[in-house]
């Protein structure tokens, strides 16, 4: 009976995770592979992992960042073993679908050659840089709360930051002039 | 969720890292297909019931009193081959023990018993159309027989003999005008014998 009852409140509380965080664990996967299948998978995976880790969850102190984490590694691991598609159609097809609201058509296909433009330049950063840079864009992590995702400190965030951004002013400059 | 951010033309932006950055929460705040949470919690409950479910089965096979074998499982483990079954796994391994021990046990009983001779081995005859030995036989390797000095006495007796003998033969044998033992006048100064 008590079994029972413990088993419920794990089930509680883990759906109570999945309508917080699934939406916000889903943008994170997304924002590293640029699909909305493989997205949706990682997430899934990411709860599945968390449900045969349910009787530990008490101790786990925040319970956003453990999460993101999760997920962070799943996607990470994905990308590194998966290559069925190639990445610049990913890239296209997300430049397409980027809010571009109250813009002309003509306009429109100029954002969405500017968004290509940026993704491709990202994907061609080093790991390092292009990790915090991609976590950075999410407005509501800190900087602490990156460090502790990707397992490094706070200062080395900034500096990877730092170093981020002066190679995409030059990669996109690099990539202006070149067309 | 937050507003997303307006695009602006790339040219307008002075930093090239902010355009990038623009772009990145752009795509940060793209929002996942409807039913995101419903789908995820269906994908919970089924894999929450299959553990349930396999939870159940490992304790009912666990409630069966000790010592005795499940007959199922085992009857099951023996279609699929023996190797997958315990109990015949451990009689086989216990059949294997008995031969062993069984041969060692055997060796150690009956091999002790010294063979005891029956008849006086002789040589071989040859058959008609055989080669013969030609009557040879082995022998035996002696020891070398020891040298036993002789008596001090007995030698000088011998040696006497001996020299006697020596002169009573030369006596006869040389002639008179056989030339003797004697210095000759060309023979050198210095002292030395001359050579014959």
């Amino acid at each position: 009976m008590r079994n029972e009852t413990h088993q419920h409140a794990e089930q509680e509380a883990l759906a109570a995770l999945v309508d917080e965080y699934a939406q916000m664990l889903y943008r994170v996967a997304f924002s590293v592979l640029h699909n909305t299948a493989d997205a949706e998978d990682a997430v899934q995976e990411a709860f599945l992992r968390v449900l045969r880790h349910s009787d530990r969850l008490h101790e786990v102190r925040d319970r956003r960042v453990w999460l993101i984490r999760i997920v962070w590694n799943l996607v990470l691991d994905r990308k590194r073993r998966v290559k069925t598609r190639a990445e610049t159609d990913d890239i296209a097809d997300l430049a397409r679908v980027l809010p571009a609201e109250g813009l002309s058509a003509e306009d429109r296909a100029a954002a969405a050659e500017h968004h290509a433009q940026v993704l491709e330049c990202v994907e061609k950063l080093p790991e390092k840089e292009r990790e915090v840079l991609v976590l950075s864009a999410f407005e509501e992590l800190s900087s602490v709360e990156i460090a502790s995702i990707l397992g490094i400190t706070e200062s080395s965030v900034r500096s990877r930051l730092f170093r981020a951004r002066n190679l995409m002013a030059g990669l996109l400059q690099h990539t202006r002039n070149s067309r | 969720m937050k507003e997303p951010i307006p695009f602006r033309q790339p040219g307008k932006v002075s930093n090239p890292a902010q355009e990038a950055l623009a772009t990145l929460r752009a795509v940060a705040q793209m929002p996942a297909a409807k039913g995101l949470e419903e789908r995820v919690k269906a994908n919970l409950t089924r894999n929450l019931a299959r553990n349930l479910a396999q939870n159940l089965a490992q304790k009912s096979a666990q409630k069966l009193p000790a010592g005795l074998p499940d007959v199922e499982a085992e009857l099951d483990a023996g279609a699929r081959g023996w190797m997958h079954s315990a109990t015949l796994r451990g009689l086989s391994a216990a059949a294997i023990v008995l031969i062993v021990v069984g041969g060692g046990w055997g060796a150690a009983r009956y091999g002790r018993r010294q063979a005891t001779p029956q008849a006086v081995g002789m040589p071989r005859m040859a058959a008609p159309g055989e080669f013969s030995n030609s009557g040879a036989m082995r022998t035996p390797q002696t020891l070398t027989q020891p040298k036993v000095p002789k008596a001090k006495h007995e030698a000088q007796a011998a040696e006497k003999r001996s020299s006697k003998a020596k002169n009573g033969k030369r006596r006869k044998s040389k002639p008179t005008n056989a030339p003797t033992n004697k210095r000759s006048g060309n023979a050198p100064k210095d002292g030395t014998r001359a050579r014959r």
